[in-house]
């Protein structure tokens, strides 16, 4: 029996089960090139642009920073009464953000943690931060607020207009002329430069997480209700996708944008936007047999990683096939997951504080 | 839509969820749970913003945020600002026993509940225990007749408090409980002074545990009727005259039925017909017009008045009464004869007061078809799951020698086969908590299924 994912207007149950794990893949490993513990829960992780550092927010409020990725040792950077949310590293790789339920937003120096800056944002968790691709202006989400900051000098360009409810996800477009967040109401467009405005792409339910696609023609947003939502810009003609087991919280696009890869459940779908989606099926790469936790795409290559509950990593390549190339054990249960930029290794964060460096080797399927 | 089911070897945390409204004490009770040496870790979610540390508690700051799905379905709505606090909580390193969340006076516990049901994420690491309701045994009559919410409170309540019950007398608090219990007759009612009680009617309730037993009231599933009073009258055929003199109420429901014969069990049986034919739409019958045998009346009794009834066949009838004959005077007329009832029953009333919550409880004997109680219980949730608050069962099920329980939140249902029934004697135990419920309709359903 085959799942039924599909873009609406198809037939949206979602189906079971399959000859899961029946494809030949070696043999599940750990052939691991580093692990890391920071000793907490690890909500968010980000590599610096030169690919050496990678910044780590934990539940418990600790912001660290693993200089030399892989080869340690954890710095601790500040920490976020009640919870770390987010992290970024800026892009001009020398600055580290962060946001947690204490209501800040942080400011570090890769370099020494001395000039630390706290900023207040008022009686809201500061739930995502995001740098614009050209570095110069920080984006931050509090409670049902935006703003925007001058990234070098931290002082405000604008309070963007509150939204109806609290902002889940938070992104710049590729080009950096949009800043997309969502919230239960749709995904707001926010111009983050004068005159600042904003445009609704409006869904009736609540949108959790985002991903543009990499020419910035497509907004895809996962939603609470099982589904994801995508609007083809500039028009914003929508449409969506269903069939989902669980909230959709994994979206990533393919370095050409022909792909679009969700979770939502144990298997992974990609969506073929060269075709379709609409009217077509999507792609199921099954073997998880837990829910997918993170997905993420190499920058220039080919390879699709994912993590679940069932603790494996494993990695794709679409053009060879529906089957894993390669599975991985990991120690602990993964949280998320993030290539460095030179897509040599895979940062994988854990439940129990573990950072897992890993440099995937394909094997001929 | 299956609640994932509830196994023995649950590591979920369980939660308590507070409602109640201003003033009823629920910040009181709150501070007891948090200085309280129960031994337990416990984190409070609140709704003011803001975390506090007491000792080695926690308390967080929550802002109603209620996400619908967009099928508009209620059955369908979480708490996203739950949501986010819950599976944010449930990270860090620092393990609770217990969660409590408060939820604001005016806030709808549908919505509240349902996240632990609906949110995948909340479902995996936490489990509802139990709906705690406070009410302000001053003030709680008034907040019942101005608002919905302070309804819906009573209604979802698994243990409903009592509270500053010292400010109140016996009789008011009797009849308080009364009232309550003809809203909700699954919960159990507790008077407080102060919120003052034992934190065991709070914490650990098992409120939506199947494996703990069906604790209802036994006095509240003695069945309750449309109708005051029942009397059997031997009647010749031909002309009587049915005289009212004007009474409390405008208008008075009555039915007349011929009986089979004059054995007992056909009044019982009477009984059980009435109070099918009671929750029939009438139309007033005014002074001067026929009371028709087998059908159902809305008799003008506004002024005094007369209505005509024809007895085709001799024999025996009963005759049922929305209010006590006494208060209208009625009588039975045959020419200038005076007709006494052989014998009479005064029934236990249903509604005391105009509430449009209410509960109704089925209890009986019997096995049932487990495919035509499936069918019935599946229906009535889709159909009528928005006005149904809660629902619990315990039922007798043909061949199988296990009791099946099941629960219900809105359309979201729990069922399981628990316990052996060994020396107990079979039965089924039914509750139903909602707005606009037909006892009739639901005890036709459930006589259906009846093997």
């Amino acid at each position: 029996m085959s799942e039924r994912r599909s873009v609406t207007g198809e037939s949206a149950a979602p189906g079971g089960g399959g000859a899961r794990q029946a494809a030949a893949v070696p043999t599940a490993r750990v052939p691991l090139h580093a692990r890391l513990d920071v000793g907490e829960h690890v909500i968010a992780l980000s590599w610096s642009p030169d690919g050496r550092a990678v910044a780590v927010a934990g539940a418990d409020g600790g912001v660290y920073l693993l200089e030399n990725a892989a080869d340690g040792p954890v710095r601790r950077l500040g920490q976020h009464v009640g919870g770390a949310l987010t992290v970024a590293f800026a892009t001009d790789g020398a600055h580290i953000a962060s946001g947690g339920q204490d209501g800040t937003l942080r400011l570090f120096t890769r370099a020494h943690t001395a000039s630390e800056r706290t900023l207040e944002l008022p009686e809201s968790w500061t739930g995502q931060v995001a740098f614009s691709p050209d570095g110069r202006q920080l984006a931050v989400a509090a409670g049902r607020r935006i703003v925007l900051y001058d990234a070098r000098t931290l002082s405000v360009l604008n309070h963007c207009a509150l939204l109806p409810a609290t902002i889940e996800a938070l992104s710049f477009a590729p080009d950096g002329r949009q800043l997309a967040a969502a919230f239960y109401g749709g995904v707001m467009l926010q111009t983050p430069y004068a005159p600042f405005g904003q445009r609704l792409l409006p869904w009736t339910g609540a949108c959790l997480a985002l991903a543009w696609r990499p020419d910035a023609s497509v907004i895809a947003a996962g939603g609470q209700d099982a589904s994801v939502q995508f609007w083809r810009l500039p028009k914003g003609r929508q449409a969506a996708m269903h069939g989902f087991a669980k909230k959709v919280r994994e979206l990533a696009w393919n370095r050409t944008g022909r792909w679009l890869a969700t979770g939502g459940g144990d298997d992974v779908a990609l969506w073929d936007f060269k075709t379709g989606p609409e009217g077509c099926m999507p792609r199921n790469l099954r073997y998880h047999d837990e829910p997918v936790v993170a997905l993420g795409w190499q920058r220039r290559g080919g390879w699709l990683a994912s993590v679940a509950r069932d603790r494996l990593l494993l990695i794709w390549d679409p053009v060879r096939g529906d089957a894993p190339l390669a599975a991985y054990r990991l120690l602990s249960s993964p949280t998320t997951l993030a290539w460095s930029p030179d897509d040599q290794l895979l940062a994988i964060g854990g439940e129990d504080g573990e950072i897992t460096f890993i440099q995937p080797e394909a094997k001929a399927p | 839509m299956p609640i994932q089911p509830t196994t023995p070897t649950d590591s979920r945390v369980p939660v308590t969820v507070l409602t109640g409204f201003l003033g009823s004490g629920k910040t009181t009770l709150l501070n007891r749970i948090l200085s309280e040496n129960h031994g337990k870790r416990i984190a409070v979610i609140e709704n003011e913003f803001g975390e506090v540390g007491v000792d080695h508690e926690l308390v967080i700051g929550a802002e109603e945020e209620i996400f619908e799905m967009n099928n508009g379905c209620i059955c369908c709505t979480v708490r996203g600002d739950l949501i986010r606090i819950l599976t944010n909580l449930m990270k860090r390193r620092e393990r609770f026993d217990y969660i409590v969340v408060e939820s604001t006076g005016l806030a709808d516990p549908g919505p509240v509940a349902q996240t632990f049901f609906m949110d995948d994420e909340v479902r995996d690491r936490l489990k509802l225990d139990a709906i705690v309701t406070l009410v302000d045994a001053h003030h709680i009559e008034s907040q019942l007749e101005h608002a919905m919410e302070a309804r819906e409170q009573i209604a979802f309540a698994d243990v409903i408090l009592l509270n500053k019950a010292d400010l109140a007398d016996e009789a008011q608090l009797t009849r308080l409980e009364q009232r309550l219990r003809s809203m909700n007759g699954q919960a159990k009612i507790v008077r407080t002074q102060q919120a003052s009680l034992p934190l065991e009617h709070v914490l650990d309730v098992g409120g939506f545990d199947l494996q703990r037993a069906l604790l209802v009231d036994p006095q509240f599933l003695e069945a309750e009727y449309p109708f005051e009073w029942g009397g059997t009258f031997d009647l010749e055929s031909g002309a009587h005259v049915v005289r009212t003199a004007a009474g409390p109420d405008p208008t008075m429901k009555l039915h007349l039925r011929r009986l089979d014969d004059a054995l007992p069990t056909a009044f019982e049986s009477a009984v059980e017909q009435a109070l099918r034919r009671f929750s029939d739409p009438v139309p007033v019958t005014e002074c001067g017009e026929s009371i028709v045998e087998g059908r159902l009346h809305r008799l003008d009794v506004a002024t005094d008045a007369q209505f005509a009834l024809h007895i085709a066949d001799a024999g025996r009838y009963a005759l049922f009464t929305e209010h006590l004959p006494e208060e209208f005077d009625l009588a039975l007329w045959r020419g200038n004869a005076l007709i006494a009832p052989t014998s009479e029953r005064e029934f236990k009333p249903d509604h005391e007061h105009d509430d449009t919550v209410t509960s109704v409880g089925i209890s009986q004997p019997g096995d049932l078809d487990s495919t035509r109680l499936n069918a019935w219980l599946s229906k009535l949730l889709r159909d009528q799951g928005q006005d149904l608050f809660r629902c619990k069962g315990v039922l007798s099920v043909q061949g199988d020698p296990r009791r099946h329980v099941f629960q219900a939140v809105h359309m979201l249902m729990d069922a399981s086969a628990e316990r052996l029934w060994g020396d107990t004697p079979r039965h089924n135990t039914l509750i139903f908590i909602g707005r606009n419920l037909d006892r009739g309709a639901l005890l036709s359903g459930f006589e259906a299924c009846l093997a």
